[in-house]
């Protein structure tokens, strides 16, 4: 079961972007792309996701999670990313990696529509993610003794673009998280943390929620679980 | 009438207590020993000012409420009950 991760890499916009994959014993059957959280999101459940792929590799399923432009290891600048930026990279790599399935995870349902059946766990609006990361900046520069509203953020942030997170977002970014919101059709399956979805439960904490990243073997169990299931079906 | 405003109230208790828990990373034994008159802000070292940040905007989610940031002060945060009684003022407008 211990399969080994390995960096393998895509090309988007000239850029060589690091992928996380993972190198099953046998040919594999399926090609998992994980369409990543979005941002601090991200740090919380790498380690977990981590283990997915691990615990796939010794069904013969091979994942891939790839640096989004401008996040991780990526040398990409930030503050030249868009939402349509994110989704094309998604694209790049499904096409260069011949990928057979999507699972994305939180906010990486706003970018994950790469023509291929999709697993999603706990979808998120744009906006959702957006007020989360400026109340903590009002929160933040309140305790720093600048008293600035979250509408007043808002307004600067659609101006100028806005470090949100330690994230640098442009002013087309932010926008476009604000709308943006999963797509849904026949090709997508949504799942919710402890909602009975066909017989299938994703079981385990939500880490995304914490203030600091964690593990949690019950979470990652039950996503390879079901994606295992989902593949086979 | 009265009991079913208890009834009311305690589920509103449940919901936030499972949010804390979420946010917080909290066990079920912390979460169980809660009450009304727990203390949060400054009692709950994990809860800090950056998870306040996370817990409005997941009792929005998880609640269906709109939260004005204008109400939101540390008096919020100080127990159990004042936290449980804001977001049912919320879920009743």
């Amino acid at each position: 079961m211990n399969a080994i991760l390995f960096y393998d890499s895509y090309q988007y916009a000239g850029n060589e972007e690091y992928i996380l994959s993972s190198k099953p014993n046998d040919s594999a059957a399926f090609h998992i792309l994980f369409s990543p959280p979005l941002f601090t999101e991200m740090n919380k459940m790498r380690r977990t996701l981590a283990e997915v792929m691990r615990l796939l590799s010794g069904y013969n399923i091979k994942c891939s999670m790839p640096d989004l432009p401008g996040c991780n290891d990526s040398l990409a600048p930030i503050d030249r990313q868009s939402l349509d930026d994110w989704q094309a990279a998604m694209q790049a790599c499904a096409d260069q990696k011949e990928i057979s399935h999507i699972a994305s995870f939180r906010g990486g349902g706003l970018i994950d529509s790469v023509g291929k059946p999709i697993w999603r766990l706990n979808s998120v609006k744009g906006a959702h993610l957006i007020k989360t990361m400026l109340r903590g900046k009002a929160i933040a520069l309140k305790e720093a003794g600048r008293d600035i509203s979250i509408d007043q953020l808002q307004s600067q942030a659609l101006n100028e673009g806005i470090e949100l997170a330690g994230y640098e977002l442009s002013a087309k970014l932010f926008d476009q998280l604000c709308k943006a919101e999963p797509y849904s059709d026949d090709c997508v399956t949504q799942l919710t943390l402890g909602q009975e979805l066909e017989g299938q439960c994703i079981e385990g904490s939500p880490l995304w929620l914490r203030s600091e990243p964690e593990y949690d073997d019950i979470l990652a169990q039950s996503i390879a679980q079901s994606l295992l299931k989902w593949c086979r079906a | 009438m009265s009991s079913n405003l208890n009834h009311s109230d305690n589920l509103m208790e449940d919901k936030v207590k499972s949010i804390l828990k979420d946010i917080l990373g909290l066990s079920q034994s912390q979460i169980d020993t809660l009450n009304s008159d727990s203390e949060l802000f400054g009692a709950i070292p994990e809860l800090d000012s950056m998870a306040v940040a996370g817990l409005l905007t997941e009792m929005e989610e998880s609640l269906d409420i709109m939260i004005d940031d204008d109400d939101v002060d540390a008096e919020l945060f100080e127990t159990l009950g004042s936290l449980t009684a804001f977001a049912k003022a919320k879920a009743n407008q």
